[in-house]
């Protein structure tokens, strides 16, 4: 790679990298909010909404699937659905729509990704806090594994911030990019496992569905909430690599596109 | 100092690579101003954008060895949904300069009175002109560059501009685009030209000025 600026040291770059990172989220938190401080209230209330709407259609349809109250079932499969998907919403045109500021050479493609994914971490991890007020009014029972649901609720936010990072790239990157995000967030309703546990297919056709890692966090996710109550399939192991691979490949993708230039738009 | 070394950048088109700037070496020591010249699309945006460090080049390098300022350019540095207090927060933020400091030098600078607190994106050009050149000045930098941005401002800010700059800049350097060899005489004191994607440099600029004519009337520009 051509050598374009003198060398910084790795602590100076971090020191600089934490300031432009925090300059972003204030920024975006003042373009959200015009300075009323709504913004971020709508930006917990958006993932409120859609987790809150299925809940009472289900809710409304029948009681219980198995023998797990439906709510809890809907909300644990929905949350990881949303931790995931929002972030990769959210940070697909983060880019294109702060082309601007990477005219100021300390702020970089990663960093305007990383402010967004931030934001985006908060406001969806505070509206899994819902549960809180669920379990407290009795709705869903006290989880049995609360370790594993916090753990299965972090490797949700880690699998997204990597789909993030990719489908972001795949944005700037690709001519098509904007349908292929698209497609990939579509293909995500579908392949978090919010509809249905493992427990429920034909045993020969379970490995087929475990090879998409977010399977693994809501059948970890609900082993937490329910322990014994459900039958879950998961490897933690499998998911962390997972997690690590797509990281790597969404860290070799920003590092192309921050090489090609997004300020280049020319393809 | 400023040292490039070597460089080379070109851009993928449809019709397959073109080069855009080949072989440029150059080096701008602190307090060098320095103007250039070139027809539309002979690469002297891509140019300043690689000096500042926001695009890459193909190949070669560009070393700096003093603070340079961002591209003030028509459009960029400046976020169009914010408004022009908070970009200048944005960039204060950034650059680690004092913010009330900064807000009162930028109002009385750029004389934007209450449209300082609306989006930047319903200025006009002259007016986000005068902001980004009102926040350049909050920061110091030992480098400017600067993009033809003197094309839209009213003469009255332009000469305040100047005088500002170059009070600023006694023994800093600008690197400086531009089509008007007024504005090029007044600010620098070497040019170059930059042409078929090699920058020659003349340390008159009366010489720079008689070659880019030539160059210039010599050719039907075609891209």
């Amino acid at each position: 790679m051509p050598e374009t600026t003198q060398q910084t040291t790795f602590s100076r770059a971090f020191q600089i990298q934490m300031r432009v990172v925090s300059a972003l989220l204030r920024r975006e938190l003042i373009a959200l909010s015009g300075k009323k401080g709504i913004g971020f209230l709508l930006m917990l209330v958006e993932p409120l909404i859609f987790v809150s709407a299925i809940c009472v259609f289900f809710y409304l349809t029948r009681r219980t699937v198995g023998n797990v109250p439906v709510v809890a079932f809907a909300m644990s499969g929905y949350c990881v659905m949303w931790g995931c998907r929002f972030q990769m919403m959210k940070m697909m045109n983060v880019v294109a729509a702060n082309r601007s500021l990477l005219y100021h050479r300390y702020v970089k493609i990663f960093d305007l990704m990383l402010g967004r994914s931030i934001l985006q971490i908060c406001s969806t991890s505070i509206s899994f806090l819902m549960f809180a007020p669920i379990i407290y009014i009795g709705l869903v029972d006290f989880p049995v594994k609360p370790y594993l649901v916090v753990f299965s609720w972090l490797a949700v936010l880690w699998y997204g911030w990597s789909l993030g990072l990719i489908t972001s790239s795949i944005y700037g990157l690709v001519k098509m990019g904007e349908k292929i995000c698209i497609v990939i967030m579509v293909l995500h309703i579908w392949i978090t496992g919010a509809f249905m546990m493992v427990e429920w297919l034909p045993p020969d056709y379970r490995g087929y569905y475990l090879l998409f890692p977010m399977v693994h966090a809501t059948e970890m996710m609900r082993d937490g909430l329910f322990g014994n109550r459900v039958t879950a399939h998961y490897s933690v192991l499998y998911m962390v690599c997972a997690n690590m691979v797509l990281t790597y490949l969404g860290l070799v993708l920003v590092r192309k596109l921050s090489q090609r230039g997004a300020m280049d738009d020319s393809d | 100092m400023i040292r490039i070394k070597e460089l080379c950048k070109s851009y993928r088109t449809r019709r397959g690579p073109r080069q855009i700037l080949k072989d440029i070496t150059c080096t701008v020591h602190k307090g060098e101003k320095l103007g250039i010249l070139g027809c539309n699309g002979a690469g002297k945006s891509t140019l300043i954008r690689i000096i500042g460090g926001i695009e890459n080049p193909t190949s070669g390098s560009v070393t700096r060895t003093m603070s340079v300022s961002w591209p003030l350019a028509f459009q960029g540095g400046l976020a169009g949904g914010l408004s022009g207090l908070d970009n200048l927060r944005f960039i204060c933020r950034i650059y680690q300069v004092d913010f009330v400091a900064a807000r009162a030098s930028v109002e009385e600078f750029s004389e934007l009175g209450n449209y300082l607190q609306e989006p930047v994106k319903s200025y006009s050009a002259g007016m986000r002109a005068r902001l980004a050149f009102a926040i350049s000045m909050t920061v110091d930098f030992d480098c400017y560059l600067i993009d033809e941005v003197s094309a839209v401002g009213d003469r009255r800010f332009n000469e305040k501009f100047k005088n500002r700059l170059l009070d600023k800049t006694r023994d800093r350097s600008i690197i400086m685009v531009s089509h008007f060899y007024g504005v090029l005489r007044e600010y620098c004191n070497r040019a170059a030209v930059l042409d078929a994607g090699v920058l020659r440099v003349y340390d008159d600029i009366k010489d720079a000025i008689h070659n880019y004519e030539q160059i210039l009337y010599g050719k039907t520009i075609t891209f």
